[in-house]
């Protein structure tokens, strides 16, 4: 019987929850320590009672402070691509299960879990606080997005959330750690103003009535998996229930190719990758096709997000 | 992180609900301290609030101000020490805290500020209980911590609205009572001072005149009146003025004296000058073996709990024949009883006492102190003693005439008689006539002496009033009383008391039928007799209320704990044992309180939502969880399949819930019902 109960409580229990005293709940106690000393030595029964009120609220304030984070429930969203030095949005659903408002609670994060030391409040210094919830209302699900700084291309692990919060009267914090186990592509940082480079000319022109492009509407064909969200024709959906794609032709499309030898007078790699990053950007955009050759590797012509998002990967995972 | 909250600029609200709260704390204050700290205090306070109405510039703004403040502040460093002289004690102490809180309160700028203004508030509060400790006192300080803690609720949210941060504070502070209560009660006391107590760090409003004098009325020293070594007449007729308690006395099984055996002994004076009268010098004071008491009757026993008074000495109902267990006394050859250290605390002690006894019966070392009159003093006074001596063939047949001469000459009882000049007895004797418990005392002495009879003076108190609501008797300054003993062969000391000769009244009914009306009960009450006699009962009220508390809450020290608790039914308590209990305690309240705070988790305010909850308990407990995927209307299949026998009500009861939720229909009531009625079982 008991076991079962502590069985289902432990599985409640999806964090741990640590509890500390802060700064000015160390403070707080040595208030009351000399408070206690002047009491005693002036046989004031009084005095012992007003400290050992305040022992009590103290005492309170922990489990408050405890409650507070103890009801909360969480899930984890994927974090998408962002360019470096953008931050990591990463979507975090906090369920509040109490009947009672969550307050005051504050996200840190830190860049990489590394349990150096044996006095744990050490680590805190290194957690960058990142995200604010004042108040999260009672048994209300909602979504935030925790920015995460970036400062490297490639892929980033993303390390460890911690939600903190000293409700009610900051004596106390209360604390769990998220671990994000997710890790996330860096883009290169978008960067540098060299003009594009002129377009190729391998292909004939006279394909070009049947080259798809983005820019004037050609018609409808049906939908393939593959297609990009925005060309699906939903009005014809609502009409007849098929699902169609919209067809674009570019007739002004030009086609790009962006090699690793035209920003060779870069003076680092890095730099050479933010150009390339810029350039690909800015072709998407205007609508072009484009390709990319690398060192090692090379990408045949093409457009839309998939394309971009395969460019930029090589960008990001450039030498590593 | 710490760091960076402690810069947060605390909002405009936080801090004027904080400059309110230590207001409220710091107002009791103003009533004894000088004026300036109130001034100074509210000067602060107005600065403050002048800036953020008006946005006038703080000490932080500008440099000049910055500097004037800090002028300001030594400025009232030194003025405390003027005023106190160089040592801190508890007025300089509080005068020092209050100016600073209010200096401090100019410049907070930032979290940290705003935690340590709260944590002097703290401070503040219990500084009150140096000077009072009485019960609107401690409820003022439940007031004030809520309004603190209330503060530090603000300075981390500051836009919670003031209800809910008294709401929320008012919480904490009476679920942290029982945490308090099982503290005061468990934590092992330790009797202080640990490092000693300054000067003032009580108060004493009266207690008995340590000599007498009969005459002008001396000049006041310091707050300390009361029963004094001499007694200077005048002094105990000023003591009558209060109403302070002197001491508290419960007695064993409530059985009584009669109330005209109620004589509280206090210090014997033996030395006069003709004005003044004073105790035996320190050197002719004798301790061992100098007094031989023979009782008969039964003892009563009592505890005694003494209002502090600074003097050594200790009362006891005439005569004491055992001594005190918990503390060092001794009895005097003179029948003082003596603690070894000044009674500046309240002290409980226990006694017994015959009201039947022979003191001295065979000899007294003192018998020529008794008999010694200043040379030259008191003409009349002996003439008249060789008069009545002459016409009396025995002592008692004399001390008789003296009385007579009291009753049959036009003497009264006045609590107010006229001043007496030049030789005090005499006037007293054969003009003025009209006197007070000393005045009696001290002229029946002088006749005495002239008589050749051993005679002294024994102040102390006669009476008091018992409360019956508690049965304790209560001995207030204003029964302070004065009377005399004289010495006769085979039969000791004997207590006379020539004041009941004018007065018999003073000690029948005892001193309040004598007070005039209007301190007796309030003026505005006076004429009714019923409202009298209701104010009457709930002064007794209060007064057993008042009693209890000061026994068991205000004294409640090492030893009081220890009664206590062997009281509850400790066997031998000491302090392994409390701290054993305490813990046990601790652990109590540490369950009680995480069950009250957790407990909430299964119960949502939305009662349809509180409902469905039961409903889907209800069916987990027979195996049927509901999926976090699943919604009500697919839980309502699977459970209808799991529960065939229950397919209806289940059906029923999702049916409702989907309706209530989906559309809003008011089924509510139904599907409350259908809840509650649904038992399922396999």
């Amino acid at each position: 019987m008991l076991r079962r109960y502590w069985q289902s409580w432990r599985q409640q229990q999806r964090y741990r929850v640590f509890i500390l005293p802060s700064r000015y709940g160390l403070s707080y106690s040595i208030l009351i320590v000399v408070m206690l000393l002047g009491a005693i030595n002036y046989n004031n029964s009084l005095g012992h009672l007003l400290c050992f009120l305040l022992v009590g609220v103290g005492h309170v304030a922990m489990h408050h402070s405890y409650r507070n984070v103890r009801q909360l429930d969480y899930q984890l969203g994927r974090a998408e691509p962002v360019f470096c030095q953008q931050p990591v949005l990463l979507p975090l659903n906090l369920t509040n299960q109490s009947p009672r408002p969550i307050r005051q609670l504050d996200i840190a994060y830190l860049p990489s879990i590394s349990r150096s030391g044996w006095w744990p409040l050490k680590q805190f210094s290194r957690y960058l606080p990142v995200y604010k919830a004042p108040q999260l209302a009672a048994e209300q699900t909602s979504l935030h997005l925790i920015p995460i700084p970036t400062n490297k291309r490639g892929w980033q692990d993303l390390g460890r959330l911690r939600l903190s919060s000293v409700y009610p009267i900051g004596l106390l914090l209360s604390w769990f750690f998220i671990d994000i186990q997710q890790r996330v592509l860096i883009y290169p940082r978008p960067m540098g103003n060299k003009p594009l480079p002129p377009p190729s000319a391998m292909e004939d022109s006279g394909a070009l009535q049947h080259q798809q492009g983005l820019d004037d509407f050609a018609g409808f064909h049906r939908y393939r998996v593959g297609d990009a969200r925005q060309h699906i024709a939903w009005k014809a959906l609502a009409r007849d229930g098929i699902l169609r794609t919209k067809q674009f032709s570019s007739p002004s499309g030009q086609k790009m190719m962006f090699n690793w030898e035209d920003v060779a007078d870069l003076p680092d790699t890095e730099a050479k990758l933010s150009q390339l990053c810029q350039w690909i950007l800015t072709a998407e955009t205007a609508g072009m096709q484009y390709g990319l050759i690398l060192p090692k590797q090379s990408i045949a012509i093409d457009s839309g997000d998939q394309h971009r998002h395969f460019c930029l990967q090589s960008l990001a995972l450039y030498g590593q | 992180m710490a760091n960076k909250r402690s810069a947060e600029i605390p909002s405009k609200s936080s801090i004027h609900w904080l400059m309110v709260t230590l207001t409220i704390i710091a107002i009791p204050h103003f009533f004894y301290q000088p004026l300036w700290v109130a001034a100074i205090f509210l000067l602060m306070m107005g600065w403050r609030l002048m800036n953020s109405w008006h946005g006038w510039p703080l000490p932080a703004d500008k440099r000049l101000l910055k500097v004037l403040h800090s002028i300001g502040a030594i400025l009232t460093i030194v003025l405390v020490f003027y005023s106190y002289g160089i040592t801190i004690g508890r007025d300089a102490g509080v005068a020092l805290l209050t100016t600073m809180a209010a200096f401090k309160m100019v410049e907070v700028k930032n979290l940290r500020d705003v935690y340590l203004s709260c944590f002097m508030g703290f401070f503040l509060i219990i500084t009150h209980f140096f000077f009072n400790q009485s019960i609107p006192i401690v409820i003022l300080m439940l007031v004030n911590v809520i309004l603190l803690i209330s503060c530090l609720i603000t300075a981390n949210e500051s836009d919670s609205s003031i209800k809910n941060r008294i709401k929320q504070s008012t919480v904490m502070v009476l679920q942290a009572m029982p945490l308090m209560l099982l503290l005061f009660v468990l934590f092992p006391r330790i009797s202080g001072p640990i490092w000693g107590l300054p000067n003032d760090a009580m108060d004493i409003p009266d207690s008995l005149p340590d000599s007498m004098t009969l005459g002008e009325v001396p000049p006041q020293n310091s707050a300390v009146t009361g029963m004094a070594d001499n007694i200077t007449i005048g002094n105990i007729s000023q003591l009558i003025q209060s109403d302070a308690i002197a001491f508290r006395v419960r007695f064993d099984n409530n059985q009584f004296p009669e109330r005209q055996n109620l004589y509280w002994r206090g210090p014997v004076l033996w030395h006069t000058d003709g004005m003044r009268w004073l105790p035996l010098t320190d050197n002719q004071k004798r301790y061992e073996n100098g007094t031989k008491i023979h009782v008969s009757g039964e003892p009563f026993s009592y505890s005694m709990t003494l209002e502090p008074h600074d003097r050594r000495w200790l009362f006891a109902l005439d005569f004491p024949t055992d001594y005190p267990q918990t503390m060092q006394t001794r009895l005097s050859a003179d029948g003082e009883l003596n603690s070894s250290d000044a009674i500046k605390q309240r002290t409980q002690y226990q006694l017994s006492s015959h009201t039947e006894y022979l003191f001295n019966p065979q000899n007294d070392p003192y018998l020529q102190y008794g008999l010694n009159l200043p040379e030259d003093r008191h003409p009349r006074s002996q003439q008249l003693a060789r008069n009545l001596l002459e016409k009396s063939p025995t002592d008692q047949a004399y001390i008789e005439a003296v009385l007579n001469y009291y009753r049959q000459q036009d003497f009264s009882y006045s609590l107010t008689p006229p001043a007496l000049r030049g030789d005090t007895i005499d006037q007293f004797l054969f003009e003025s006539r009209q006197g007070f418990c000393e005045h009696y005392a001290a002229s029946f002495t002088v006749l005495m002496r002239a008589a050749g009879i051993p005679a002294r003076i024994v102040t102390g108190y006669q009476g008091g009033e018992i409360n019956p609501v508690d049965q304790v008797l209560t001995v207030r300054q204003r029964d302070a009383h004065a009377w005399t003993e004289v010495w006769l062969p085979q039969q000791g000391w004997i207590r006379i008391d020539p004041t009941t000769a004018v007065s018999s009244e003073r000690v029948d009914f005892g001193i309040r039928d004598l007070l005039p009306a209007e301190r007796r009960s309030p003026a505005a009450i006076a004429n009714n007799d019923r409202l009298v006699e209701m104010w009457q009962s709930a002064k007794n009220n209060w007064d057993a209320l008042n009693s209890a508390w000061e026994m068991w809450v205000v004294s409640y020290g090492p030893d009081r704990q220890l009664q206590l608790l062997e009281k509850l039914g400790m066997h031998q308590p000491d302090w392994e044992k409390m701290i054993r209990w305490l813990a046990i305690g601790i652990a109590l309240i540490f369950g009680w309180i995480a069950w009250t705070t957790l407990k909430l988790k299964t119960l949502p305010q939305d009662r349809v939502q509180r409902f469905y909850q039961k409903f889907c308990f209800k069916l987990a407990r027979h195996g049927v969880v509901r999926q976090p995927h699943e919604g009500p209307e697919d839980f309502s299949r699977r459970a209808q399949l799991a529960l065939p026998q229950h397919q209806q009500q289940i059906a029923m009861i999702s049916y409702c819930y989907m309706h209530l939720r989906y559309r809003g229909e008011a089924l509510e009531d139904d599907f409350i019902e259908s809840v509650k009625n649904f038992r399922p079982h396999r």
